[in-house]
């Protein structure tokens, strides 16, 4: 960055905390005022994305320091024949909880935080469309990982493995509170991958910087895109199997209960239908990172920008037709293997279209040994390893040997340390300075680099041959004689030295914070726009709000820091106390609307803490409890649309530069239309799934048909149907009446709701009174579950109805101000849309049940 | 400036364009999978159709079908008028090797239904 | 079939790399292939790293488009696909297709222990008997959790799901004995839930398997 950046930032005598407010304008001094998170316990309503992304990567280090002692303990159990410490009872629940704390409660929230903490940063917004949202997720997260570990700290931790196969975690061979523990657990943290999801998705598509079109977007907001679409579609899968497994355990509904029409297969197909994905929801980011860090440490613009658009495109579709190689032995024909092992040989194409574009940049660049450079040439080594063993996995007959031996576990290791862990250790060097406003003290990075490193192939490069020498994973001990001690003892001893390294590293980023010595801004001359602004960043972000026009916006402006920090940029100067930012057409950048991000608040914070309610009032069977603790969560989630919205037009307003722009309020698609958009895709997701899970059990469960299936009663399934239609007629009518008067549509919505609360009495109704003994067979199961989704969206429907009569009532609702309305047909349609499927569906299963007799048996 | 005339409509239009060849195999995929599940129950691999099985012929089908399809598409793409400037031309762009990538892709991740055994 | 040379481990019991069958040889052949082929990409890699490192500059005059047709579509495309057809037409030689003339054995898993049944309501338990030299299917019947069936040098594993029945083909080429084990978690026993596969004389197989059956039920351990 040029020297006219240097009179805004302090010099190197200056405090360690940000600049005394002396050194700022006041302009400034009003947006520190009106964005910055309030001190003391005040610090538990922050919502502002730089602090939320902070909080995660440090919770989520917690968490993989939790997971490296557990790693340490498996290696200690099976360095030799004889070290076994524990039994079976406690290593299944060591090994199981090493796995479910590095997936669920490390990567993703990983990820999760450093995407929080750069996105904005790097589109020039000055925060997310949804920051209650980030913060109600990092609560979920939290609170949620509490339990897990809790639970492990009593000695009741899951024990099932990390990916939980019924029926070993059925209530029969399960009857403990442990594999509740995981259910319940993981689907309160997966709330976070949703929201961040959700967050990300309408982010990066509508919260950028103006002139910022796709084509001049980070390639990080691509990967990221591609990954938070993948997520919406992933993780419902889990989410439902959570649910429906969850519900076959308390409540007996037997879903995956072979002797009554259930099938043990139904949770691995939904298990990894999400769980690969997962792998490249994992890894895409980190290669993300890969492709912002590397250009810039080589000084060499990244090659095949528009390839490696493509490139991940085509990884997040690929990547959900692989899921069946995880169940290559489970029984499935031949020639459906080999769709699965197709795709999964395939995905390596678009994969090594970006590895060569990355060696491309480096060899047309100058790439030298800096500390983050040494942990990306760790990346491609490791990497590339793990994606050879990989396409060996994908090949069907060497998948029927190596499966579930020790050999899958290295090869998952070499792609999960090597393509999340070590770009992330490179993430951490590249942006330590950003983040703390400090320089590290290298030499101890490069010792670090070299214990893990080192210690990391030690260990995993001989598990290869452990397995290939046939030990099966999951062992909590073994005999000798099949020349397994040496390569275990190696394994152990590598072990122990990549935590030394680990050890070192958290060292190294604790002594920076404290003696390393203060930064300049944009210290690797970078050139896209988190570089900026001066470090470390405030709480606004930026002081204006840049244009862009070039994927290099630093290039082009080198002075273009301390020109935003001038304030001559969009939105320079605050008004009303509104936090502002602008949001721009997805494709072309165009500026579109201004929105008014929310306050600091504890609604998030209490609202994770009335589903903990929940969640542990089901672990503990209160049962009583759980109707309370989400009475509490709806009360609360209504609250917060209190401080959401307009209560006036207010028509164009200055943005600065001689743009005027309209408020999110006065659009007709805010972000919050978009959300609820994508949100509904996610739901739409775990909708299908349930029907693949019914469509599943008919063709391939054992015991089908059952007991004969008892059509619905026509007159009360019609009129469900004629309720969610009216409800969405009415949401219709709603919006359509505004054009007269507000309390027109008013009433219009007061119809919607009693149509929405009558379609859930009826959908509770035919439940409970036409299912008859829904415990006895899956087809009746699944009936009720059908039953029981129309009802919890009819349900939401009316309290969206209602909350929107409030709403005009309270005057947040226009002609202009019509988002509210328009949020809610989207709701109303779809749950009218699903409802209708679901009725066909089961009006169809009566006829559908006895054509299973004509199977094979 | 207008803001109505900012608000390009086309703009989620021209993402979703982007990921259409690639929802035709996934299509492919899901069609495939089912129809082989299903054959394989109710025997229609023991069914003669010709030269081939009931079962290997409406896989075949569905096969050219999704690859009629995503051909179609890159004709479309090829033959509409694409925007010759910046965004509009990168989307273009991108979608058209998208596209071309989602034949490819469909073409030899399907190809297997010509040799192997249906339900072994 | 394929020399076990060079790996210490190769004397192992239940050593991939050791096979005793053609199932186990197909697939420790295709195992050395790709061993070979995945060396060689991996040096390619390195190679071009380490290149980029030392020749600082060198690649500067490569037109992009190179190194995405050639290293991304074209290398890995051609590689790929070869392995791709190899390793179907491996796996297809090893299904159980029908009338092979395979002896026919029930596998039934139950935590924690093995029960084998054969023709006439004959049971080993925690013993597999085979005839040696002549294909056997297994049928691998779930029963409580699942577990899965393996025995690591006659060939690939074939998982026990509960309410279903997978079927695996084995052949061992000589007699003698071999390893087996359940590789799917499946819970505290896990570990311990071994069983051993003899392989007869096509001739001792029917005799042996009476014999033991007859002796007891409990096992012939």
């Amino acid at each position: 960055m040029s020297d006219a950046a240097r009179p805004l930032v302090s010099g190197g005598a200056a405090p360690r905390d940000t600049d005394t407010p002396e050194d700022l304008t006041p302009a400034q001094r009003d947006l520190a005022r009106i964005w910055e998170t309030p001190p003391g316990w005040g610090r538990l309503a922050a919502v502002n994305h730089t602090v939320l992304g902070r909080r995660f990567i440090v919770a989520a280090f917690v968490f993989f320091a939790i997971g490296g002692v557990l790693a340490m303990l498996i290696r200690a159990q099976l360095a030799s024949p004889r070290s076994a410490f524990v039994g079976p009872e406690l290593y299944n629940q060591i090994f199981t909880m090493h796995g479910t704390v590095m997936m669920f409660l490390f990567a993703i929230p990983m990820f999760e935080g450093l995407a929080i903490y750069l996105l904005p940063k790097m589109l020039g917004a000055r925060d997310f469309a949804f920051p209650r949202l980030t913060a109600f997720g990092f609560w979920c997260y939290v609170l949620g990982g509490t339990i897990l570990v809790a639970a492990m700290l009593l000695g009741i931790a899951p024990d099932s493995g990390w990916f939980m196969y019924t029926p070993l975690s059925s209530g029969r061979h399960s009857p403990g509170i442990n594999a509740d523990i995981w259910l319940l657990g993981v689907t309160f943290v997966e709330i976070s991958a949703i929201a961040a999801a959700v967050e990300f998705t309408v982010s990066i598509l509508k919260f950028r910087a103006p002139g910022m079109s796709l084509s001049r977007m980070p390639l990080f907001g691509w990967y990221v895109l591609v990954t938070a679409g993948m997520m919406l579609v992933g993780f419902p899968p889990l989410i439902l199997g959570s649910v429906l497994l969850e519900a076959e355990r308390v409540l007996d509904l037997p879903f995956f209960d072979p002797a009554r029409g259930g099938d043990a297969l139904l949770w691995q197909h939904l298990f990894w239908l999400f769980g690969h994905p997962e792998v490249y929801i994992i890894f895409l980011p980190a290669a993300g990172l890969v492709s912002t860090i590397l250009p810039v440490l080589v000084r060499r613009e990244i090659l095949g920008y528009a390839a490696i658009v493509v490139s991940i495109t085509v990884m997040g579709f690929l990547s959900f037709g692989l899921w069946v190689h995880h169940m290559f032995t489970v029984g499935i024909p031949h020639l459906a293997q080999a769709f699965f092992s197709a795709a999964s040989v395939l995905v390596a194409i678009p994969t090594s279209v970006q590895i060569f574009l990355w060696i491309g940049t480096m060899m047309a660049g100058r790439p030298s040994f800096s500390v983050p450079m040494l942990y990306l040439v760790g990346f491609f080594v490791v990497f590339v390893c793990g994606g050879l063993t990989g396409v060996m996995l994908a090949i069907v007959p060497f998948d029927w040997q190596v499966h579930d031996t020790h050999f899958v576990v290295a090869h998952m290791h070499y792609v999960l340390v090597g393509g999340f862990i070590f770009p992330m250790l490179a993430a951490a060097y590249y942006y330590l300075p950003h983040v703390t406003g400090r320089e590290p003290l290298y030499g101890v990075g490069k010792l670090a680099f070299w214990l893990i490193f080192v210690g990391f192939n030690l260990t995993f490069l001989i598990m290869h041959l452990t397995g290939l020498l046939g030990m099966p994973r999951r062992y909590a001990s073994f005999p000798t004689g099949y020349g397994w001690d040496w390569p275990n003892l190696i394994s152990s001893v590598g072990g122990f030295i990549t935590t030394a390294g680990f050890a070192l590293f958290a060292i190294d980023m604790l002594f920076q914070l404290r003696f390393g010595r203060r930064t300049k801004p944009d210290p690797w001359g970078a050139e896209t726009l988190e570089w900026a602004m001066p470090l470390r960043p405030r709480a606004y972000a930026f002081a204006s709000l840049p244009t862009v026009s070039s994927r290099t916006p630093l290039r082009d402006a080198p002075g273009l820091g301390a020109a935003l920090e001038r304030g001559e940029g969009h939105l320079a100067t605050p008004r009303n106390r509104w936090q502002e930012t602008l949001v721009v057409d997805m494709a072309s950048g165009e500026p579109e609307h201004i929105a008014i991000l929310p306050r600091p608040t504890i609604l998030p914070l209490l609202t994770a803490l009335a589903i903990a309610g929940i969640v542990l009032a089901l672990l503990f069977k209160l049962f009583w409890l759980a109707p309370a603790a989400a009475a509490a969560m709806v009360v609360l989630l209504l609250l917060w649309s209190r401080d959401a919205g307009q209560r006036q037009d207010h028509g164009l307003l200055d943005a600065g530069r001689g743009l005027a722009l309209p408020l999110h309020a006065e659009v007709a698609r805010p972000a919050s239309w978009w959300g609820v958009v994508f949100l509904l895709a996610a739901d739409a997701t775990a909708f299908a799934s349930l029907v693949f899970g019914a469509l599943f059990l008919w063709l391939v469960a054992p015991g089908w048909p059952g007991p004969e299936v008892v059509p619905l009663p026509p007159a009360k399934a019609l009129a469900l149907a004629a309720a969610v239609l009216a409800a969405a007629v009415a949401g219709r009518a709603a919006v359509a009446a505004l054009r007269r008067s507000v309390p027109a549509a008013a009433l219009a919505l007061w119809a919607a709701a009693v149509a929405e609360a009558a379609a859930l009495g009826l959908a509770l109704w035919l439940m409970l009174a036409d299912v008859p003994a829904p415990t006895s067979h899956a087809s009746l199961a699944m009936t009720a579950a059908f039953l029981a989704f129309v009802a919890l969206h009819a349900g939401i429907g009316a309290v969206l109805a209602a909350l929107g009569v409030w709403r005009c009532v309270a005057g947040y609702v226009s002609v202009r101000r019509a988002a509210d309305l328009r949020i809610g047909v989207l709701w109303h349609d779809y749950t009218a849309a699903t409802a209708l499927l679901s009725l066909v569906f089961l009006a169809a299963l009566p006829w559908l049940v006895p054509l299973r007799s004509l199977a094979r048996p | 400036m207008s803001v109505r005339n900012l608000i390009a409509a086309g703009s989620a239009a021209d993402l979703l364009l982007l990921c259409a060849g690639l929802v035709v195999w996934s299509s492919a995929f899901v069609a495939l999978y089912a129809a082989l599940s299903l054959g394989c129950a109710f025997g229609w691999d023991a069914v003669a159709l010709g030269p081939v099985s009931l079962q290997r012929g409406i896989l075949v089908g569905l096969w050219l079908a999704h690859l009629a399809l995503i051909a179609a598409l890159l004709v479309w793409l090829r033959r509409r008028a694409a925007p010759t400037e910046d965004p509009g031309r990168f989307l273009a762009r991108a979608t058209l090797w998208a596209s071309v990538v989602a034949l490819a892709v469909t073409a030899a991740n399907y190809a297997p239904i010509l040799g192997l055994s249906a339900c072994l | 079939m394929i020399p076990a040379i060079g790996v210490g481990g190769c004397a192992g019991k239940l050593s991939i790399l050791d096979p005793a069958g053609p199932a186990a040889g197909a697939t420790a052949l295709l195992w050395w292939v790709m061993l070979a082929g995945a060396t060689a990409s991996f040096l390619l890699v390195v190679a071009l790293v380490a290149v980029a490192f030392l020749r600082p500059g060198i690649g500067a005059g490569i037109p992009p488009r190179r190194w995405l047709v050639w290293g991304g579509l074209a290398f890995p495309g051609t590689v790929l696909a070869a392995l791709l057809v190899f390793a179907l037409a491996t796996g297809e030689r090893l299904l159980p297709h029908p009338g092979s003339g395979a002896t026919v054995v029930e596998a039934v898993p139950e935590q924690w222990a093995w029960t084998f049944r054969y023709a006439g309501g004959r049971e080993t338990r925690d013993i597999l008997h085979l005839p040696a030299g002549r294909p056997v299917d297994v049928r691998v019947i779930g029963t409580d959790v699942i577990h899965s069936f393996w025995v690591p040098r006659l060939g690939g594993k074939v998982d026990a799901i509960p309410g279903h029945v997978n079927t695996i083909r084995l052949r061992a080429d000589r007699p003698g004995r071999y390893g087996g084990v359940c590789s799917e978690f499946c819970g505290t026993g896990h570990t311990s839930m071994t069983f051993t596969a003899v392989a007869h004389e096509a001739g001792a197989f029917e005799e042996a398997v009476s014999a033991a059956s007859g002796t007891s039920l409990e096992g012939t351990r």
